[in-house]
């Protein structure tokens, strides 16, 4: 059941890997003429004393009055941290995890309620218990994100490591490949899979970081988007979604530089 | 005194092989007590029906498989996988890595053991030696089928190893690309005078390359024809192959092959 879900999503988001190939990068910003018009007609036409629907003129005040005070930078830097951080965490274990689960001979199939059970634990619920366990700091926020994204890193490695063909597996047994040289080697072919995983992950990391941030205060832009609306501050709550998406733009283009730039090796048809 | 001799000249010396193998919970018998000597420098062809075990026997060789019975490799018992054995796949896409130049793919199997100077010297030997020096910085997804396979025999040939085992490696191509690698095959043969154990189900083929023949059929499978084939190192597409004796051999296996698989469909 997993595993298939694994797959259909593998080849909807290699399809569109190929797709944002093909525009080199321009696609997306072409993308996101809609929205920028959209922008636009809002601040023309839009009631310049609105209380809920100000101007994107005046997110664009709240930001910079933000700036002044030291806020933005080191929120954005907050979040990316953690960010950055669990996700190098949740791509290690999810990796070793996934290649041990796809080494063994059942596939460690009879995991998968647990494996099932686990991922779908949603993250607001965790966010409590975790607190508890770990108190409301940094690490604690790490685990959250990291117990969020390594799923479906896990779950990828594991069914590319399940799929990669007996051939090649006795052919580097053959070669005399053992320990540390053979695992690189099906790294190195189970990373079609692994990066697919990390693509999926890391949008899930970026949301579970704001998450976090928002319920329990820690700094970075959840906990600015948290006060301003605590302070009914309307145009910064706007402008700080606008932050928030634009991370999130920045973190895809991202990830899809790495897979872009890692894959091109692994030829057309990755199967 | 010639028993001596004899023992020297013998890589493989395989006494009452069998091999069981278990599919769903069900264990089956594939190969069923197979006893012969695989001797040095030679070209031992094996030709059989589709799923007699052909391929069973060859991972049997290079000690993928468990079997029961007595395999020596160069007088010691085979338990694991054997060194100096390389098997060359028919499937080149899968024993290829996808990611890894030409190059790093005939690296693949020395790497790291043998000075790095030396290793280099030995991937370019073999890239040359099957003519791919024109591409050692492409990907195999970037080749043709006869290249990629050329690639595979190129990362089994740096091994320097004492036998090659090949498993049908020509079977998906098409017969001139096929023609170009089995003459590439016998001259790599003089030059390197590896012990080669060949299989493969075209009799033609079998027949070309090898200096003795074995007709693997029935099922449990066992040997049920043996063959020398005495034409001489230097072989040539077109006189050989319009040769008497060629097709005198050529004669004599398809008729084994026919009754091999008239027995088989009887039985099964
Ligand atoms: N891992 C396995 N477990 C159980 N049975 C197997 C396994 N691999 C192969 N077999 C069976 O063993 C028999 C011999 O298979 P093998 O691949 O050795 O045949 P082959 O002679 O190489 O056939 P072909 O010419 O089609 O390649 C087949 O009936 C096959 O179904
Ligand atoms: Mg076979």
């Amino acid at each position: 059941m997993t595993l298939q879900t694994a797959n259909t999503h593998s080849v909807m988001i290699r399809k569109s890997r190929h797709k944002s190939n093909d525009g080199k990068g321009v696609a997306p910003l072409v993308g996101l003429l809609p929205l920028a018009a959209l922008l636009l007609i809002w601040q023309v036409f839009g009631n310049p004393h609105s209380v809920f629907f100000p101007q994107p003129n005046r997110w664009f005040a709240a930001i910079d009055s933000l700036r002044q005070q030291g806020m933005l930078w080191s929120s954005i830097l907050a979040t990316a941290s953690t960010f950055i951080q669990s996700m190098i965490v949740a791509t290690l274990i999810g990796t070793a995890l996934g290649m041990a689960l796809g080494s063994i001979q059942w596939g460690g199939r009879a995991l998968d309620p647990l494996l099932d059970f686990l991922r779908n634990l949603p993250a607001a619920a965790l966010v409590p218990a975790a607190a508890i366990v770990l108190g409301t700091n940094t690490k604690m926020a790490l685990v959250i994100v990291v117990f969020s994204s390594v799923w479906p890193i896990l779950l990828n490695t594991r069914s590319a490591i399940l799929n990669l063909s007996p051939v090649l597996s006795s052919s580097i047994t053959n070669l005399g490949l053992g320990g540390f040289r053979r695992s690189s080697v099906m790294i190195g072919s189970a990373l079609p899979g692994i990066l697919l995983g990390v693509r999926v992950a890391a949008p899930l990391a970026l949301i579970v970081t704001l998450l976090a941030e928002f319920i329990t205060n820690l700094p970075g832009v959840g906990a600015l988007i948290l006060s301003a609306q605590q302070n009914f501050n309307s145009a910064e709550v706007y402008a700080l979604l606008l932050v928030a998406g634009v991370l999130a733009l920045v973190v895809n283009s991202i990830v899809s530089a790495i897979e872009a730039s890692v894959l091109h090796r692994h030829g057309p048809t990755t199967s | 005194m010639p028993e001596l001799i004899k023992q020297d000249e013998v890589v493989y010396q395989v006494l009452d092989l069998s091999v069981n193998l278990r599919r769903r919970g069900q264990e089956r018998v594939i190969l069923e007590s197979l006893s012969f000597d695989v001797l040095k420098k030679e070209c031992l062809s094996i030709v059989g029906p589709s799923g007699t075990g052909k391929t069973t026997l060859l991972r049997a060789l290079a000690g993928l498989v468990p079997y029961s019975g007595s395999v020596k490799f160069h007088g010691e018992t085979l338990n694991g996988p054997a060194s100096d054995v390389v098997l060359v796949f028919q499937d080149y896409v899968n024993a290829l890595l996808r990611w890894r130049t030409v190059q790093k793919n005939v690296a693949l199997g020395i790497e790291g053991r043998i000075p790095k100077e030396q290793c280099q010297e030995r991937i370019d030997e073999a890239i040359e030696t099957v003519g791919l020096q024109n591409y050692r910085d492409s990907y195999p997804w970037e080749l043709s089928g006869g290249m990629q396979q050329r690639v595979q025999i190129a990362r089994a040939l740096a091994m320097k190893p004492k036998v090659l085992l090949f498993d049908e490696p020509f079977g998906s191509l098409d017969a001139m690309t096929r023609e170009g690698l089995q003459d590439e095959l016998l001259r790599v043969r003089s030059v390197f005078q590896t012990t080669c154990v060949f299989i493969t189900h075209d009799i033609d083929e079998a027949v070309y390359l090898g200096d003795r023949l074995m007709l693997l059929s029935g099922s449990p499978a066992s040997l049920t024809f043996e063959l020398d084939i005495p034409l001489g190192a230097s072989r040539n597409q077109i006189l050989t192959k319009e040769s008497g004796e060629f097709l005198g051999y050529r004669h004599q296996v398809y008729e084994q092959m026919r009754k091999a698989h008239g027995g088989s469909q009887a039985t099964g």
